[in-house]
């Protein structure tokens, strides 16, 4: 049986640029997968093929049904919510309308049971909701983000590197919540990220990308333990 | 909010009968900015993208309601809602451009629809007439009013009450969905498309929806003039137009009302100081505006509004406070 996300041969190209060639992966459903990574490796160009973002080929399966030659717009109403680096916060929107921004594709009455169920993880959402969402700090940003895909309802959440630019201690946080949102709403995540340690002690599945190829592959128990991907990627 | 509306409606209404007929026409042309503006708050202060060619609209409105108005004899009623319609479409059209350009080039490729027009008027001479342009009749009252209502008057009238509905509509419309979504774009593209929002069908309307408020305000200055010329629709009113909306406010209605105001009479001003060195007012106004009130007048008033309110404030509480203190001892 196919896996309920299945990327093959994928290939991404900017331009006359290939930044990706031609990788294959998979992620099951109720997984949280890893795709790990120096800067410039294929990571975000990856996700981004996934949401619709660059120009790709190859085949990407979604639940038994090609995504490849669909529209962002159409990709998203599949139920697979993007939070792009840097968290693509409208700062000069409020909490509420971000969060609105995210039941875009939902009527209203589905919008509200997302809200309260939104605000169940995010207790401090509500308190301030009218405050806009560029005076967040980087982790309430980053938080935000999060709730604002969780908003739309997904089947599948893709995260680019959702620890850039947070302390440490945030960085924790943020993976602590991805877990939870996993395990108590069974939420497939995919997730590119620079931070290797963070990374794979929140994954059941990594990848490691280098220019463009898929270098290694495996549970991320066995990638942890693995003594090139300690040297390389976790600095010990 | 709402007596303030009140008031500046009773304003609007009561002015012409106190001024001399002269500013009434100054007033009406205000208004006309105001409705383009509002155009610009539109493109730029919501949906984040550039115009410097928004002069070009205005001549197409203007153009569209001197050929029916003066070649096919028809009503302002009916020419006004096409001169817009004409614009519009052309706006979308050049939406469909700006999807590919950003910026700078955006920028460049606005300008150029400003710098292509004039000289397009001035060669079709059958349909424009050419270096002289067209002449149009004076917009009169209806037959039972005019012995009360001069034309002036009549068409200052028509143009406010035109440009309260250009605002009201804007307002509605931008106050849900769609404004949140055209705000969405702009913030962050990848972000907004990532949740289903089309960003074609936005930021092509935003730009159709401007350029047809443009087309509204050429065609009442054709028709409050009763002449439309080439030299009219200048490269310098495209840029007189951005200099009022930033001057005004980029993100703010009632900026649009002070960007007419400031497009209509800072001019005037300026050659009252020196009319040599009309362009040097407009440079150090636009200079102060975007280092001391970056919002723009309508950004400024409403920061000093913000500032007052602030100072009121810590009055009233020490007063409660009293108040429920002799409350607890009576």
């Amino acid at each position: 049986m196919a896996a309920f996300l299945d990327v093959r041969d994928l290939r991404c190209t900017y331009g006359e640029l290939e930044a990706v060639h031609g990788i294959a992966f998979s992620v099951e459903r109720g997984s949280i997968v890893a795709l790990l990574g120096a800067n410039g490796a294929g990571k975000s160009t990856s996700l981004r093929a996934i949401a619709g973002g660059v120009r790709r080929s190859g085949s990407i399966d979604f639940d038994g049904k090609p995504l490849t030659g669909m529209a962002t717009e159409e990709i998203a109403r599949r139920g697979i919510a993007f939070v792009p680096e840097g968290r693509g916060t409208l700062y000069s929107l409020s909490v509420r309308e971000n969060l609105a921004l995210g039941a875009y594709a939902l009527d209203s009455r589905r919008a509200r049971i997302r809200y309260e169920r939104v605000c169940a993880y995010f207790p401090w959402l509500e308190e301030r909701k009218e405050q806009a969402a560029g005076t967040l700090s980087g982790g309430e940003q980053q938080m935000l983000a999060i709730a604002r895909a969780l908003m739309m309802d997904p089947q599948l959440m893709l995260l680019d590197e959702p620890s850039l630019g947070l302390a440490p201690r945030i960085v924790h946080d943020v993976f602590e919540l991805l877990q939870r949102i996993n395990r108590e709403d069974g939420m497939t995540i995919l997730l590119a990220e620079q931070n290797a340690g963070a990374a794979l002690r929140a994954s059941a599945h990594a990848y490691v990308l280098e220019t463009g190829r898929i270098a290694l592959g495996g549970p991320s128990a066995a990638l942890a333990a693995d003594d090139a991907v300690r040297r390389s990627y976790l600095g010990y | 909010m709402r007596l303030a509306l009140v008031a500046c409606g009773l304003l609007v209404a009561l002015l012409p009968w106190v001024i001399p007929p002269f500013v009434t026409f100054q007033l009406t042309y205000v208004a006309a900015y105001a409705i383009a503006i509002l155009g610009l708050v539109i493109l730029i202060g919501y949906s984040g993208q550039i115009s410097l060619g928004h002069g070009a609209f205005m001549a197409i409105g203007g153009y569209t309601a001197a050929i029916l108005l003066a070649g096919a004899g028809i009503g302002y009623w009916v020419s006004i809602p096409l001169a817009a319609l004409l614009a519009g479409i052309v706006g979308i059209g050049l939406g469909f451009v700006a999807l590919r350009l950003a910026g700078v080039y955006l920028a460049l490729a606005t300008l150029a629809l400003a710098a292509s027009v004039p000289p397009l008027l001035k060669r079709f001479k059958a349909l424009t007439g050419g270096v002289q342009g067209l002449s149009l009749p004076s917009p009169h009252a209806p037959g039972p009013l005019q012995p009360f209502v001069s034309s002036e008057t009549w068409f200052y009238y028509l143009t406010w009450a035109l440009a309260a509905v250009a605002f009201a509509l804007a307002w509605f419309v931008l106050r849900g969905r769609v404004g949140r979504s055209l705000r969405a774009l702009r913030d962050s593209e990848i972000a907004a498309v990532a949740f289903g929002v089309n960003p074609v069908f936005y930021k092509t309307l935003a730009f159709g929806w401007s350029a047809a408020y443009a087309g509204i305000a050429g065609a009442i200055i054709a028709i409050v003039t009763a002449y439309a010329s080439p030299d009219v629709y200048s490269v310098a009113l495209s840029l007189e137009l951005l200099i009022g909306v930033v001057i005004g406010g980029l993100h703010s209605f009632l900026g649009a009302i002070l960007g007419g105001i400031v497009v209509e009479f800072l001019p005037l001003w300026a050659q009252k100081i020196n009319p040599a060195v009309e362009s040097v007012v407009y440079g150090v106004a636009l200079i102060l505006v975007v280092i001391f009130a970056p919002g723009g007048l309508a950004g400024g008033l409403s920061r000093l509004a913000r500032a007052l309110r602030i100072q009121a404030t810590p009055r009233s509480r020490p007063a409660s406070t009293i108040e429920a203190i002799s409350e607890k001892s009576a």
